[in-house]
Parts: C-alpha cells; structure tokens; sequence
C-alpha cells in the first residue's frame, strides 16, 4: 500500500499527476507546431500557478514564432505580450538587434517545449468545449487538420506506480494497450484493463466510457 | 453541518479519487436507472491487503505501525486474492456525520454486525469521527481492519468465537470467503 | 483515592479560602473518605471528619447551592487558575474541567509536568499557518480559498473555512456536553478547541447552549457537589462530611447524598439499590426499559443500546467503556460467555425468594402509596381543613398547628415504615433472633402509625360539621398531639435500633420481649421499672 502513507497529504495535488515525460500517440507532428498557434493564453483558468507559467512561455513563444508565420495577423496578441514588443521596440529600434533577441528568445523556446507541451493540454482540456470553436477556427488553415481531435492524459496504474498516457478521445484503447505492454514487456493476454472497477473493452473509447483528463485505468497482471 | 455541504464535497471528494487512488480500490457514486448519479451512496470494492509493513487502524490505536513480516519477502495475508464489496451510505450531515459502511450482510468478520454494517472507531459518531476523514481514509481503514480485526469490539459471534478460539478455521474461512469475492475484471 | 484533596475543599464555603483551609487539614479528612466511600453505610464508626472553624449549623454537613452560587464559585476558580498558571480563561476552564474542578489538582498537575498535560489536553503551541500558499484547501468542504481571512485554525493549524468550523462546533454544541471537549476535525489531531475559540464563531444561542454545559459540568464532574433530585429544582447539594447522608435541599426535597434515591434512614444505600433494583427486575412495566437500557456502571447515567456491538461507550464526558453484558471495565475484558455453574442454584432458591419477596414488596409499595395520600393530604390539611376549622372552633390556625404536624409525622414514618420492609427482605435468615426483634418493632411500629393515621384521617371528621360544635375538641387535640408526640418517639428509636444493627438483640436476646411492658394505649415497650408509660403517661 504505497498510498496508507500519504494519507494525511492534500488529495488534490495536480502537480502530481501533471506528467513530465509524456509517452505521445500522436503520429503526426503538426500537432506541435499547431499548438502555439492555438493561442488559448488569456484565458482565465482555476491554478494561478498555472497562468503564470503560460504567460511566460507563450510570451516566449508568440515573439520567437512572429518572424516565421503570419498568425499573428488574425490572432490579436495578449495584452502583455504587445506591451512587451512595443518596449522592444522602443529600445532597439533596429530591426537587426531585433532578430538577435529573437534568436537567444528561439533557443530558449527551445528548451521550455517540454513544459510547454504538458501545461498546453492540461490547459487545453480544462477549456474544454469552449477551446473548441477556436479549434475550429484554426480548422481553416488546411495546413492542420487533426486538431479537431480532443486529446487528455490518461494513467495506467499497477501495483507500483503509474505512468501517463496522452491519447485522442476516440480513439480505440486497443492501441494504448499493445502501447502499454510494449513498454512494461508484459504478454497483453496477461493484461486486464479497468476503469471504476469495470474492465474495460479494448474496442471502446475513453469519449464512451465518460472518462475525463488525468483519469487512472487500473491493470491487473493475470496470474498464469 | 451548514446546510448541505454533503453533495459539493463528495463531488470533490469523487474528483479526487478519479484522478488518484491506490490501487485495486473503487469508489463510485451510485448510479440510478434512468442514468443520473447519486452522490449519497458509493459502490465501494476494497482489495484484501497484499501484506508487507502495514498501518493498523483500529477502535484503539489510529495509525500505529504494526511490524510487518522480516525483511524485503513479501508476505501474503489471507485476505489477499478478494475484492470485496462495500456500500457507502452518506447522509445530509456529512460530512459532519460518518456514512454507514456494509459489506454484504453475514460477512465473516469480527468487527463486522451481521447486517454487514462495519463497527470501527473512526465510523462511530459519537468518538472517533472527524470531518475531515475522507472516503479514501474510510477505505484504507476499513482494508486494515480485515486483517487486522480488533478483538476487543466483537459485532458477530461467529467470526468473533472463531478468531479468538480457533485460528485454523477462522484462516480456512478467511481464505474461503476471499475465493467467493475474485476480482471483476 | 485521588479525591483526597476534595474533601479539603468541600468542607469550607467559601470559595476564596480553598487555601488556608487546605493547609490548615491537609491530613484529618483523608482517610475518613476513602472509608466512607469503601463502606456506603451511614453510621461509620470512623472518627468523624473535624470541622474546626466552621460556623452555621451544627446538624448541617452541607451546603445548599443556588444557581448564583454555583456560577459565582465556577467564575472565581477559572480565574484563579488563569491568574496562577498565567493561561487565558479559557484554557483554564478547560484544564479544571479535566481535574473535576478542582484547583488544588490542576495546579499539582500543572507544576509537576507542564508539557505532558498540555499534550494530553491538547493545548499546542499555536503553530502559525503558512503564508506562503496562495490557495488554502477546507479540509472539510474540500472548497479553495484564496485568502487566509475565510480559513479558521486550532492551535495546530489545520486548515478550515470558516462555515465548516462554525459547522463542526455547532453540531458538536447540539451533540450534547460533549463539545466541552472538543477537537481539531482532523483525525490525527488532538488540538483542543477552546471556549475563545467557540464563542468566535457561533451564534449566542449556541454559545448560551455551551455556556450551560460548562454550567452543568461544574457540579456534575466536581465530586462534592450533586444536583438536587427534586423535581423542577435547579439547586445542589455541597456535602462536607460523612455524618449521615440525607440531606434537604432549599427546595424541601430530601434525598440520600449518597445514592440520590429520596431520603431512606434507617436504610443503607446499598440495600435500597438492590432493592431498586430488584422492584425493577420484576416489575412488569418495567422490564422493557431493563431490555432497552442499562445505567452505565460508572455514572449511572441510562445508555440506550442502539446497535449489535456489546462495546459499549458512555456518553461524554463520562466515556466509560464496558460490556453490554456484563457490564465490566471493557479494558479488561475477555469474554463472559462462561455459565457459572453456581447459578443454577441460585434460580431454584430464587422460586423461593419470589413468595418472600412478594411479601416484602407489597408491604413496602403500600406505605409507599399510603405515604404519597399522606403528602398530598397534608397539603389538603394545611390549606382547607385548617382553615375550616379556625373558622368552626374560633381558634387560630397557629393553634391548629399540631394537625399539620401530626400529618408530617405520618408521612415521615410511612417513609421509614417502607424502608423497614427492604431492611426486612435483606435480613439474614439465620439470624433468628435479629429477625424476631425486628419483626417485634416494626409491628408495633406500624400498629402505632395505624392508630394515629387512622385517628388524624377519621376523627377529625366530626369537627368539621358546624352543627356539632359542642364536641369536645380539646379532647381531640390532646389525643392527637400525644399520639404524634409517641409515634414520633417510637420511630426514632426503631430507626437508631435498625441503624445499629438491631444491636440490642446481643445483650437482650429473646428476652427484649419478656423484660418490657407494652403500653395499651401507644404500644411502646416500656421496661418494667416504670410505672407509667415512658411516652404518653398511661397506667401500666
């Protein structure tokens, strides 16, 4: 029982469940380079914590992607973010010095994807539907089509621990099992799947089965 | 408590869980019929302990560290093997009052009535009832008390009688119930 | 033995003086409690407890308390210990409520190891709650909040909102005395929540509620104060010494201190609790209460069993663990299960006892019934007859007097009358001769009772007709207060005979009998010396 421990440990420790190294079922990579383009930064969500993180990043973000591509045309910048470029702007007004702030701030992006990437989902899931109609609007750029897709995070549990999985909402768990078993080196014959003390259907999806971000499925290893 | 606390925080409580439990437990409101949840009963399955260092929680001592079998061997208790079900009954007052716990009525156990109804010291209002005990608490407790019964609050003669008087057969009836509650999945 | 110092206390009335008083007789009264409490018996030969410079009435041994007296003591002991201890109020309340209300071990407790009682009382060093968090979780309600304005603590820091605490105390308040008590809502935590604490965060009805119980527990946890029994009575008793245990409350209620059954000279209190106890047992009506609660074996309070478990526990603040069954400590219990083969007997020769007892019951239930008429006629008496009369006879109604006193004395000794028939049913067998002359005096006792009841309920009759007024109602007065005065006379002795344990029957033996005259008249046994009659002056 790892758990009789930390009985008298707060219960709703998000940060314990935000994922650090994400296994990711995605097959196509736009998704990565869509998601800054999302733009859901001004958005008001329940951690403080967790706005002040993104505000950072994206500012990072909003200025290092700016040279590239166009997006900031149709996505009005974040109050913070303009104030940020006009001081630029005002103090280096050549556009060179400009490109070396640019550069330092790109590779600095760099290094904060990882983050980035875990605190884009949680705070794409807790938009919820409303993250939706900007998905939709995004849906115009034929250049990203999946976006459409609702990914969460999801856990399989054991006996010793967890590990977090981030797959599309309708997608079918079969792939995530085999994706599992690959990984802990299990027989998936040997492998039960349950959800809330049901087991759970490899041809089901998370969407059927009313599962929502950072929910646990629980494995049982089959006595042989 | 003040008026109807109950519900927002077995929501949150249900939140919780959802997002983490140990393993082997389930904790889920009812849900009726016609598809709606009701918040005030839990369908509850409690895994019997896997043994190792375990924490006693019973009428007497809350979470003192009994010793645990020698060493790193993993050591299996008779409750092991059985996922037993447990009923969570929640009233207005929570959680200023605790909810009554049922395992099926004439569960084989010392602490347990015959109407199934689990007697522990943290559950009763009137001593060691705190409302900041949560559902996870209840369960982890109750685990503990399986195989852990506490000799000194009998609530059925049987499982009583034979825990006391006669060891072999109270493991043989231990084990033997564990074989009729196997895992769902 | 942990009351030793109590008694120091109780024998003074003031309050101010618990000092000099105990430091003047530390040592006098110690042992003298310990054998009245081993022994229930009111006539313990042990030397009687000294009251040096005690004034007010000799016969007094207690002290009636009024409501302002009682708040009046409480109020100016909690001070104290604050000013001693240099502790708030309210901690000191809780600490004296801990050690029955008694200072002198507070104070004992408190200097010998500070630290220790603070742990077992849960009065923590206040621990401040962390700042740095942005958001606090009610452990409660499970709800964020963002500033620590709407959390509330216990010394230990565990955080609430404030609606959950308020929540907590009050069903805690409405839970009974129990919240005098009380703790942190979380399991693991022993922090007290203090009276300061409570009166915060409650409304003045629930603060009025809590005030009550700390009222209520001044007198019900301190061990030389009990509440008058009377009914409607909100007084209590303050007892001092051992010398008898009835007592009379301002209320006119008499009562045994001891057991708190009504008055029950010359009877001990253990015979009246069997015998209570075995009216209860075969009492029809009654046996469903017996099947539905027992009085928990330390304070006697009634516990309704409400569920299967035979672990039971006494309401706080008594909290007294014990088996359903058994009724022992549940600390040192095993089981008791076990027939006790010795009992078998005792179900035959209680057949036996049934008829015996029937006897015995029935004699002392109608004196308790007659006494009750009596009572309620004595109130008849003083408030119509004697007025009737004063009005018929032209006498004023202090001259009347001795009517009612008349009928004081036949409820008295109907009281004792009753007492004497549980005397009679516990009565050793064997002991021939004891019984004898305890059958003789009571016999007489009760012809005597018969002969001035029946003569104060009949005779008088006649006198309140207007028409006959040329009776002769002095010769009724007369009669009447002699047959008073030799009642009254007769019973006193029967009950310092039963007191002493009907004594006499070593030197006289069966000749009691043959060594006294009765007299015809009042039927008192007078030795053979006198001529006349010792009590009413009647020839031989």
């Amino acid at each position: 029982m790892a758990d009789s421990t930390e009985d008298f440990e707060p219960l709703f420790d998000y940060s314990r469940v935000q994922p650090l190294n994400f296994v990711s079922l995605d097959d196509d990579d736009d998704d990565d380079t869509a998601s800054p383009a999302l733009s859901p930064k001004r958005r008001r969500i329940a951690k403080p914590i967790v706005i002040e993180d993104l505000e950072e990043n994206t500012n990072v973000i909003q200025i290092a992607d700016s040279g590239k591509n166009e997006e900031l045309d149709w996505l009005s910048p974040p109050p913070k973010v303009s104030r940020n470029a006009q001081r630029t702007v005002v103090e280096d007004s050549t556009l060179k010095e400009l490109r070396l702030k640019k550069k330092e701030l790109e590779s600095f992006a760099q290094s904060a994807e990882d983050v980035l990437r875990a605190v884009e989902e949680s705070v794409k899931l807790q938009l919820g539907s409303s993250m939706q109609s900007s998905l939709e609007a995004v849906a115009d750029q034929p250049s990203k089509p999946t976006c459409e897709r609702v990914k969460i995070v999801i856990s399989i549990q054991d006996k010793d621990g967890t590990k977090q999985f981030r797959i599309y909402m309708d997608d079918k768990f079969e792939r995530l099992f085999k994706m599992y078993a690959d990984k802990v080196k299990l027989d998936l014959q040997n492998l039960v799947f349950s959800f809330d003390g049901d087991k759970i259907n490899p041809a089901a999806t998370p969407d059927g089965l009313g599962m929502e971000e950072n929910d646990i499925i629980e494995v049982h290893v089959k006595s042989s | 408590m003040s008026g109807g606390i109950a519900r927002g925080r077995l929501a949150e409580e249900r939140k919780a869980w959802r997002k983490n439990h140990p393993h082997g437990f389930v904790a889920k409101p009812e849900t009726l019929t016609d598809g709606t949840v009701n918040l005030m009963v839990w369908h509850c399955t409690i895994p019997g302990k896997a043994g190792g260092l375990c924490l006693m929680l019973d009428c007497g001592n809350i979470g003192r560290i009994g010793n645990g079998a020698a060493g790193n061997s993993r050591w299996q208790t008779d409750w092991e093997g059985g996922y037993f079900p447990l009923t969570l009954h929640f009233s207005e007052d929570y959680p200023s009052k605790p909810p009554k716990c049922k395992f099926p009525p004439n569960f084989f156990h010392p602490n347990v009535y015959p109407s199934g109804t689990v007697c522990l010291s943290i559950l009763n209002e009137d001593s060691g009832w705190r409302p900041a005990i949560t559902v996870k608490q209840i369960l982890v407790g109750i685990q503990d008390l399986l195989d852990q019964p506490n000799p000194s609050d009998p609530a059925q003669t049987e499982g009583y009688h034979l825990f006391i008087q006669d060891a072999a057969e109270y493991k043989k009836r231990v084990r033997q119930q564990a074989k009729q509650y196997p895992p769902i999945v | 033995m942990e009351s030793g110092d109590e008694i120091n206390i109780g024998s003074d009335n003031e309050v101010n003086d618990y000092y000099g008083e105990d430091a003047n007789n530390t040592d006098c009264n110690y042992d003298s409690l310990i054998k009245e409490e081993d022994s229930m018996d009111s006539d313990s030969d042990s030397p009687v407890a000294k009251r040096p410079r005690l004034e007010g009435p000799p016969d007094r041994n207690y002290t009636v308390l009024k409501q302002s007296d009682i708040r009046e003591r409480q109020e100016n002991t909690i001070a104290e210990v604050a000013t001693v201890l240099s502790v708030s109020k309210a901690v000191a309340t809780i600490l004296l409520r801990h050690y029955n209300w008694s200072a002198v071990k507070v104070h004992e407790a408190w200097f010998s190891d500070e630290d220790r009682v603070r742990k077992n009382l849960g009065l923590l060093p206040i621990i401040e709650f962390p700042l740095d968090s942005t958001e606090v979780k009610c452990g409660i309600c499970f709800d964020l909040f963002p500033t620590r304005d709407e959390i509330v603590s216990a010394a230990c820091g565990h955080p609430y909102c404030v609606e959950c605490f308020r929540g907590y105390i009050r069903t805690s308040i409405n839970d009974g005395p129990g919240c005098l008590m009380l703790r942190c809502p979380d399991v693991s935590c022993s922090a007290v929540v203090d009276r300061d604490m409570v009166n915060s965060l409650v409304s003045e009805e629930e603060k009025q509620k809590y005030s009550t119980y700390l009222y209520r527990s001044y007198v019900e946890e301190n061990k030389k104060i009990k509440w008058c029994p009377g009914p409607g009575c909100e007084h209590a008793i303050e007892f001092d010494d051992n010398q008898g245990w009835d007592v009379t409350c301002a209320c006119d209620f008499s009562f045994c201190w001891n057991c708190v059954e009504d008055a029950h000279r010359p009877v001990d209190c253990e015979t009246v609790a069997n015998w209570m106890a075995k009216n209860d047992d075969e009492s029809e009506t009654k046996t469903w209460i017996l099947a539905q609660t027992k009085p928990c074996p330390k304070c006697a309070k009634p516990i309704e069993k409400n569920e299967g478990c035979m672990h039971m526990t006494c309401h706080s603040p008594c909290r007294y663990q014990f088996c359903w069954i058994c009724l022992g400590d549940w600390h040192n219990h095993i089981n008791c299960n076990g027939y006790k083969e010795d009992k078998r007997k005792e179900v035959e020769e209680a057949k036996r006892h049934v008829q015996k007892y029937n006897h015995y019951y029935e004699r002392w239930a109608a004196h308790n019934l007659s006494r009750l008429k009596a009572v309620s006629d004595l109130g008849r008496v003083q408030t119509e007859q004697i007025e009737q009369l004063s009005e018929i006879h032209g006498k004023t109604q202090i001259e009347l007097g001795f009517i009612a006193e008349a009928w004081q004395q036949i409820v008295e000794c109907r009281r004792v009358l009753k007492w004497t028939y549980a005397y009679g049913y516990y009565l050793p067998e064997a002991e021939d001769a004891k019984k004898q002359l305890f059958e003789f005096l009571q016999g007489e006792a009760e012809a005597g009772l018969e002969r001035l009841h029946g003569y104060a309920e009949k005779e008088v009759r006649q006198f309140l007709n207007a028409d006959e007024r040329s009776v002769n109602f002095e010769g009724f007065e007369l009669k009447l207060k002699s047959l008073t005065g030799v009642t009254k006379n007769y019973f006193e002795k029967l009950v310092r005979a039963l007191e002493n344990g009907l004594s006499e029957v070593q030197e006289a033996g069966k000749s009691y009998m043959e060594e006294h005259w009765y007299c015809d008249r009042c039927t008192f046994a007078n030795s053979w010396e006198n001529v006349t009659c010792e009590m009413c002056h009647m020839h031989q």
